[in-house]
């Protein structure tokens, strides 16, 4: 079993181990250079002991970088590959080709043959994503202690998130291939249940995964701390009345007209605003997760991710032990 | 000793069309035995449930006299298959099927399977997939083979060869069962084949069993009647079909030779070929069992 396992598989790993290498190639040349930056610029300095003069250093730093590290948020698409390349075909292939009567009348159990497979295939596929995950999220290092590691563009790209999604895109491969018995079908299958999935998951979903802390700041208040690192993940702000009612953006719209004039220019001195604010009783609000977060955070989205995907495994292991034709 | 044993046997896909429906008999071990049908006869359908590749919407299926049990791999072990079109992984090797086989059931006589490949010119380090038609038959026959089953079924072997493969094919096979107690079920719809090889034969049409029994006393327990048209309403018992021609008609009929005949009939045996094909041709609404 583990013989055919690896017969049928190893051109999969031996693509995804070459796509790795050719992911790492460049991130890791990058990311030392980077990792030096970051030393010699002083932005590790202002890190560890945040100052005021620290603001423009970290700046400079992360703009020098947010380019390639907002182009990282396409890891959030590996998953998709394992998905359509590895998932769908594993069975849809043994279908389409006939070769489930050549397997299925061997001394192994169907049961056993697809357990075997959908584990050892499934866990080295997820291996494979904690490797990239562990890529990309050294290579974000210094970003993430500047910026925080809760935003899209980190957390998509963390080992378990990226494992556990990776899962998720397996599991929807194989019950579309289970279902479907055609490969081409079952692969579009799989990316469209993938995409559905994911992009609203990780928009609205996550920002709720627990409940954001909140914070309300008087417009006027001049205890700027200074720079520090903004680990926080805003996930909503906007401005509450001295109620505490949040001001819909019409409302907001309105305050802006009348102080700056229609069409008026918005640069210059915020001074104006700040004063009608404060005469209006109108504060900033905020609603953010701390950087403490993150393990309450990875914790739901790999039970999220991982219910899915066992739901949909078993959906599929049912499918071809009852169903079969 | 029964091989095979099927009760009520009956299949639905979905919600359409019953593919088999009210199969029952009993197949002896040892032996060869044919299923006979025409295409979408049911043929395919009754011998995946047969090893348990599917699994029946109604009745149940004995294996050597035991209920069968493909969640078992001894139920596995005890059956080799070889499906229509002899599937086989493309890109493997025949050295990797060879592996394949070995690494996937307990029981495998690798040994006389590298055998069989060599005697056939079959090069192990060929992939499957640029195998001719009759190579990739005989590789995926001599792993079936390699399993050492009771039961060896085959799903129209030979149907998509070409007469020469075709007949390096079934030699393989006689030369395999010779000697063994192995039983063989395999279905064609070429019924001159299987009365070379079978000594047993089932008769599907339109999912149903129309006619089960050895070669040999189906053959004897039928014979043609030749004589003047009959009386339209004169039944006549155990009639299977009725040709009229202009001056004589040939009634095929179930009876054995013991039976005396009307004086105005000539009796004369029935070859298999014409029972089998009387029996497919039958129209639907007469039921050919009694």
């Amino acid at each position: 079993m583990l013989w055919l396992i690896w017969r049928q598989h190893r051109a999969e790993l031996l693509t995804a181990v070459v796509l790795l290498f050719l992911f790492a190639v460049p991130i890791i040349v990058s990311g030392l250079a980077m990792h030096a930056e970051y030393e010699t610029s002083g932005a590790a300095a202002c890190v560890a002991n945040p100052q005021d003069s620290c603001g423009p250093i970290a700046d400079r730093f992360v703009s020098n970088h947010i380019e390639w590290a907002n182009r990282l948020v396409f890891a959030a698409m590996l998953p998709l590959l394992a998905g359509v390349f590895i998932g769908a075909p594993l069975l849809a292939r043994e279908f389409e080709s006939g070769t489930w009567r050549l397997a299925f009348t061997q001394s192994v159990t169907r049961t056993r043959w697809l357990v075997s497979k959908l584990t050892i295939v499934g866990a080295g596929t997820a291996g494979i994503a904690v490797a990239f995950g562990l890529l990309f999220t050294w290579w974000r290092g210094p970003l993430n202690e500047i910026d925080g590691r809760l935003r899209t563009a980190a957390f998509v790209a963390t080992p378990v998130s990226l494992a556990v999604v990776t899962v998720f895109a397996f599991a929807a491969g194989v019950l579309a291939g289970a279902l479907l018995r055609r490969t081409i079908p079952a692969m579009a299958v799989a990316l469209a249940v993938f995409l559905v999935v994911r992009i609203p998951l990780e928009e609205s979903a996550r920002p709720h995964y627990v409940k954001p802390l909140s914070r309300v700041n008087d417009a006027l208040a001049h205890n700027d701390p200074g720079w520090r690192p903004t680990t926080d993940w805003v996930v909503e702000n906007g401005w509450v009345d001295s109620a505490g009612k949040m001001l819909s953006a019409d409302a907001q719209n309105a305050v802006m007209r009348e102080i700056y004039g229609e069409g008026g220019s918005m640069y210059g001195s915020d001074l104006g605003l700040a004063r009608y604010m404060a005469e209006h009783g109108i504060r900033r609000y905020t609603e953010y997760h701390p950087d403490s977060a993150f393990g309450a955070m990875l914790a739901i989205e790999s039970a999220l991710y991982l219910g899915l995907a066992a739901v949909l495994l078993a959906v599929a292991v049912w499918v071809v032990r009852r169903r079969l034709h | 000793m029964t091989a095979l044993r099927v009760e009520g046997l009956g299949k639905r896909y979905g919600r359409g069309t019953w593919a088999l429906r009210e199969c029952t008999f009993d197949l002896p071990q040892g032996r060869i035995i044919g299923l006979v049908g025409a295409n979408g006869a049911g043929k395919t359908t009754l011998l995946h449930l047969a090893i348990g590749l599917l699994s029946p919407t109604e009745g149940s299926v004995f294996l050597f006299g035991r209920p069968l049990r493909m969640d078992r791999p001894a139920g596995l072990a005890e059956v080799g298959f070889v499906a229509q079109d002899h599937p086989l992984y493309r890109g493997f090797t025949v050295a990797d099927l060879l592996h394949f086989g070995r690494s996937m059931n307990r029981r495998f006589d690798e040994t006389t399977a590298r055998k069989r490949l060599a005697e056939l010119g079959i090069p192990l380090d060929r992939r499957a997939g640029r195998l001719s038609g009759g190579q990739q038959a005989q590789v995926a026959l001599t792993l079936a083979l390699a399993k050492q089953p009771r039961l060896l079924v085959l799903d129209e072997p030979a149907a998509s060869l070409d007469p020469l493969a075709r007949r390096e094919f079934m030699s393989t096979l006689m030369g395999a069962v010779a000697d063994s107690e192995l039983t063989v079920l395999l279905s064609s719809h070429a019924i001159g084949e299987l009365e070379r090889v079978c000594d047993h034969l089932v008769l599907l049409r339109k999912g149903r069993m129309c006619l089960a029994g050895d070669t040999d006393e189906l053959v004897a327990g039928h014979r043609v009647l030749s004589g003047p048209r009959p009386d339209a309403n004169a039944a006549m018992q155990g009639l299977v079909a009725a040709t009229h021609g202009p001056r004589q008609s040939h009634l095929l009929v179930r009876q054995p030779v013991t039976v005396p005949v009307h004086p105005h009939w000539e009796a004369n045996p029935v070859s298999l070929e014409e029972l089998v094909l009387a029996y497919l041709a039958q129209p639907e609404t007469k039921e050919g069992r009694d």
